[in-house]
């Protein structure tokens, strides 16, 4: 059955998550003005589609799939881009500690299969096993692809050690 | 490990207008929900250059109305002020594009037309419209008007809008008010001409005629094109960013956009067009003018609206099996074979392939049956994959499709010497 969920709950829920949300978009496409386009295209996604929701524990992991759905979308709408004056308006301005600033380059370097992989297990949770049935991939490969992430990210080797 | 990974991604700093964009996103649904509400009247009119290509959030309310209302009705060049078909009565045009800024905030008026009573006015402006301020009309007499739809394109500090409004009166002065800005503008009434083929170079092939009128400016060509079919709806013009056939025809050689091309052979595409994906449209390529310019369309983005396959009833697989459906659906030239269904977990993903002809080849089709999906194409099996949720269709579900959108690959060259 579906639940009946006001304007101002799902706005409330979803700005729960928007955190998630936009760093989801950003291990995709990987800078600042496209992972806000994303998380705009989602909140419009879930806005109108709030009413499907059945199982309102699943709202999480239902709206970090509509962000990951668009920001593949977007990934593939930009291999058929022609112009760069526009999509390249904002950048990171920001000034950022120096290794955060290297793990987001890091990022870059992930291919995306391997973005998949990291962003099921870190914001889906998902074992291997559900990465592999989810990803159509085997086991194997799916462990071998997120260890050469993790690799890529330098977290094994300490790179990025810090305090939280 | 994992926590130290997901520690590493909450690094990742958030933006100062996450929450606008959030806001955006939510404005953009309430405005969906609202068309959805709205009635459309029939016969909405007159529209001005229109700029949908935009990164960012496009918000429509009733453009695909108007669109396809002035398809029917009337050839109208924006810019050249210029009108074909004159049996739908006077038509009235922008004067000239007006700019207004204070303090940092511009708003332009690019283009306007008005057509009886329907007044459409396309604006620009980098005021930030979360302020949920209104575009109003107002008329000589200082009458206030809201607009009856509109649509917005645009993301970050720039959008463009397309407005109509309901006039209750003939003027030619007006006035756009934004917030503190009131910006006036002023319609001048449209050059008229008997023949299509009259406003310039032009080429014809399988029933579709494209004329091109070319406009030298500083640094760079702008080009207007304007179609006639006997049957299809054109509804774009050879522009790469806006093909979505990757998804049914990944492997398709194609010129994907348009060019200029000169006497020794130098081709030159356009970048952002002015107006795009209506019969009115505005390109601008990256050169000079010089003798001997020819404008090559690889292909015209055509529309069949009336088009529409039988309806497929499907029985919803059990989780992790995979049932064959061998079924061909035929939408005009174009066949979509229904190849299986498979279901994991709360996913349902339906195998399809498209075939298209040599000289036609699919472009989009709307999927109806059910109103969420989404669509890839899967390089392993070379089959273009369909994505239902569970929840979405139960368990058995009626899928079919209409109204596809196809490149046709055909002979238009233009020489403009």
């Amino acid at each position: 059955m579906k639940i009946k969920m006001s304007t101002d709950e799902f706005e409330t829920l979803f700005k729960q998550y928007k955190a998630d949300i936009y760093r989801i978009a950003y291990t995709y496409v990987n800078n600042e003005a496209d992972a806000l386009d994303v998380v705009q295209e989602t909140a419009y996604q879930a806005f109108i589609s709030r009413n499907k929701i059945r199982d309102k524990t699943k709202f999480k992991s239902w709206l970090l799939k509509i962000a990951v759905n668009k920001s593949r979308d977007l990934l593939r709408k930009n291999k058929m881009i022609l112009f760069d004056d526009l999509s390249t308006v904002r950048t990171m301005e920001i000034k950022k500690d120096e290794s955060v600033s290297m793990f987001m380059d890091d990022l870059k370097s992930l291919s995306l299969d391997e973005k998949n992989i990291i962003v099921l297990k870190i914001y889906f949770q998902y074992t291997f096993e559900q990465i592999s049935e989810e990803l159509k991939l085997p086991i194997s490969t799916v462990k071998s692809k997120y260890y050469r992430a993790l690799e890529k990210l330098k977290v094994e080797e300490g790179v990025y050690d810090r305090q939280a | 490990m994992t926590d130290k990974l997901k520690d590493m991604f909450n690094s990742i700093s958030l933006p100062e207008d996450l929450d606008e964009r959030i806001e955006l996103g939510f404005d953009r649904g309430r405005a969906y929900e609202s068309a959805q509400r709205r009635r459309f009247k029939r016969r909405v009119v007159a529209v001005a250059a229109t700029l949908t290509l935009i990164i960012g959030s496009i918000s429509i309310i009733g453009l695909d109305k108007v669109e396809a209302a002035i398809k029917q009705m009337l050839q109208y060049v924006p810019g050249y002020n210029v009108l074909v078909d004159k049996e739908e009565g006077e038509v009235l045009a922008l004067q000239e594009p007006v700019y207004h800024e204070v303090d940092g905030i511009f708003l332009r008026i690019t283009a306007a037309s008005k057509l009886d009573k329907n007044l459409t006015v396309t604006i620009e402006s980098n005021k930030n419209l979360i302020s949920k301020e209104e575009v109003l009309l107002k008329d000589e007499r200082s009458n206030i008007l809201a607009p009856s739809s509109w649509a917005v394109a645009g993301g970050g500090d720039f959008w463009q809008g397309n407005y109509h409004f309901e006039v209750k009166e003939d003027y030619v002065d007006y006035s756009i008010v934004l917030g503190n800005q009131e910006v006036s503008f002023t319609l001048e009434k449209t050059i008229e001409v008997d023949d299509f083929l009259q406003l310039g170079p032009h080429a014809q092939d399988k029933g579709i005629s494209i004329v091109a009128i070319k406009k030298p400016m500083e640094d760079k060509m702008k080009i207007s094109l304007l179609n006639r079919s006997e049957g299809e709806k054109i509804v774009g013009y050879p522009f790469e960013e806006n093909l979505y056939s990757s998804i049914w025809n990944p492997y398709t050689k194609l010129e994907k956009s348009m060019y200029l091309i000169d006497r020794e052979g130098s081709k030159t595409y356009p970048t952002i067009p002015s107006s795009f994906g209506s019969q009115m449209s505005d390109f601008y390529f990256p050169t000079t003018d010089k003798e001997g310019l020819k404008l090559v369309l690889p292909y015209v983005k055509v529309n069949y609206p009336n088009l529409k396959t039988e309806k497929v009833r499907i029985q919803t697989p059990k989780d992790g099996q995979v049932e064959r459906i061998n079924k061909t659906l035929v939408l005009g030239n174009i066949e979509i074979n229904l190849i299986d269904i498979r279901r994991d977990k709360d996913e349902i993903i339906v195998s399809l392939k498209a075939v298209s002809l040599e000289d036609e080849i699919l472009d989009d089709v709307r999927i109806r049956g059910i109103s969420g999906y989404g669509l890839t194409f899967n390089e392993d099996t070379g089959y273009t994959e369909l994505f239902i949720d569970r929840e979405e269709v139960g368990n058995r579900f009626s899928l079919y499709f209409e109204s596809p959108t196809t490149l046709l690959l055909g002979d238009w060259e233009i020489e403009f010497d």
